[in-house]
């Protein structure tokens, strides 16, 4: 976060001319509502800002029902009030879903923010998750779908090796060949049940290996399809087929730089 | 504007079943649940019963400001204005002694997805770690059944054939899984077991389960969730 970004009243005047949109403009913090942000930063982070003289910007979209969304990167609290000044636009937004799905996307967009920064429950209002609703899905969710894709494409770069694999075989586990063989019985009994019902333990497998949602199916038909194909085509691999060292490099920067999640997204969205 | 007299708890939000709303919440209730919702793109009765139950914790903020009236209406205030939900079973499943113990440890209902996952993240980790295994962030505003649905172990699912009244009366570190037979019923059928049970459509898995039929007051009204949720908040949960 920077004092620029925090800060950039100009931007979001101009934005909000630029839309058309009904608000106002005034000093001060932002009434009572729902922050947007799921994880606020603490006051500690806006004091710079605040000692230079810079205010902090929150956006306020107000429904037709007089509730609050509140946009800002720092949940206002008395302890800013003696150091920090706060400029608070006052947005209606009416339809609901239109007006905070604008917003949404503005503030992403000026603040870096990627989408699960935002409170899902403001996401699904804003009608993101109709958009892209991978981004709504479950951590767990992307964290199969990213092992399904490296598992794939490890698999293509074997095939592409001389290797060949007999048909099914990757689609039967859905994970690496050697992830496959601890699949039923070390992996989903991990539930003990004492009582003598049958519990078809044998037969129970990964069960999380087939979440997806939409788009774990989808991604689920394209393997089959490879597999018809006899493997290959414009479909594997790293999309635009960027070098897999640059993209290693690039991973471990993004690791860096932004954290563990944002390389599980990056990657997803290099190998789906 | 009219004030909304709900004759039953919120769990209804959850409840897939148009008719069920129609009967409880009656039309002036919905005509201000839609008035609310028509504002993220819901249209009739129908694709209102769908939003809410694809998007449970997102109805507190659609909710905001419609007035409560009613034997019902304190649980509603408690849900829309407070965030607060009980967190335990709603059915009260007859007792019947099957002598079977599971390793499992899930007291939440899914009338708890009515929260925000996030605001509640430690009531789910204390109260339903056996789930949060699985899944271990519960979409509660995209889709929860279905994610749910995929997550949840199949031995577990499987235990529904045996009938809910079997895996309610089940216990867990001297417990009764009252609340995990909630969760089969509700991810086998996309209802809420107490509600049917108010309606008599309680789909029957196993002749067991017939004897709910025969419970007394099996059916959980508002003021006995209402006296639950108190016990909660004075216990300090």
């Amino acid at each position: 976060m920077t004092a620029e970004v925090l800060t950039n009243v100009e931007a979001v005047r101009r934005w909000l001319a630029g839309q058309g949109a009904v608000w106002t403009e005034r000093w001060g913090p932002p009434p009572q509502g729902i922050y947007a942000l799921r994880d606020m930063h603490p006051p500690s982070h806006a004091e710079d800002a605040c000692r230079k003289g810079l205010p902090l910007v929150y956006i306020a979209a107000v429904d037709r029902n007089g509730l609050y969304y509140i946009f800002g990167d720092v949940a206002w609290t008395s302890q800013l009030e003696e150091i920090c000044r706060a400029v608070t636009f006052v947005v209606e937004v009416e339809p609901l879903k239109d007006g905070l799905n604008a917003i949404v996307k503005f503030v992403a967009k000026t603040r870096h923010l990627p989408w699960v920064s935002f409170r899902p429950e403001v996401l699904r209002l804003a009608g993101i998750c109709d958009e892209v609703r991978i981004e709504c899905e479950p951590r767990e969710v992307w964290r199969k779908m990213v092992e399904a894709a490296k598992s794939k494409n490890k698999n293509k770069t074997e095939a592409a090796g001389g290797g060949r694999k007999a048909p099914g075989a990757e689609v039967a586990g859905g994970g690496s060949p050697e992830g496959s063989e601890e699949d039923g019985a070390k992996t989903a009994n991990r539930l003990d049940y004492v009582g003598g019902v049958e519990d078809g333990g044998a037969k129970s497998a990964n069960y999380l290996d087939h979440i997806g949602g939409v788009s774990g199916q989808v991604l689920h038909a394209e393997v089959r399809r490879d597999h018809g194909d006899g493997g290959g085509g414009p479909g594997g691999g790293v999309r635009g087929g960027l070098d897999p060292a640059a993209v290693a490099a690039v991973l471990k920067a993004v690791e860096r730089c932004l954290g563990r999640e944002a390389v599980e997204r990056l990657t997803a969205c290099l190998y789906v | 504007m009219y004030a909304c007299k709900p004759q039953v708890d919120p769990a209804i939000l959850i409840h897939r079943d148009p008719r069920a709303w129609q009967e409880f919440l009656g039309w002036r209730c919905i005509e201000v649940f839609l008035e609310r919702a028509r504002e993220v793109g819901v249209r009739d009765l129908y694709s209102l019963v769908d939003y809410s139950f694809g998007a449970p914790s997102t109805m507190w903020i659609l909710l905001a400001g419609v007035e409560f009236e009613g034997e019902c209406a304190p649980l509603w205030k408690d849900y829309v204005r407070r965030r607060r939900v009980g967190m335990g079973a709603r059915t009260r499943f007859p007792r019947v002694d099957v002598g079977v113990e599971l390793d499992v440890d899930i007291r939440i209902s899914p009338a708890y997805l009515l929260l925000p996952f996030h605001d509640v993240k430690r009531s789910w980790q204390r109260n339903a770690p056996t789930l949060l295994r699985y899944i271990p962030e519960i979409p509660t505003a995209l889709d929860p059944h279905y994610y749910i649905s995929m997550a949840f172990p199949p031995q577990l699912r499987g235990l529904a054939e045996r009938g809910y009244v079997w895996v309610a009366n089940t216990k867990s570190r001297d417990r009764r899984n009252h609340a995990l037979a909630e969760w089969l019923y509700w991810l086998d059928n996309a209802r809420v077991p107490h509600i049917d049970l108010m309606l008599d459509r309680f789909v029957f898995r196993s002749p067991l389960d017939k004897v709910i039929k025969d419970a007394e007051g099996a059916s959980a009204g508002c003021r006995q969730n209402r006296r639950r949720l108190d016990g909660l908040q004075s216990a300090g949960a």
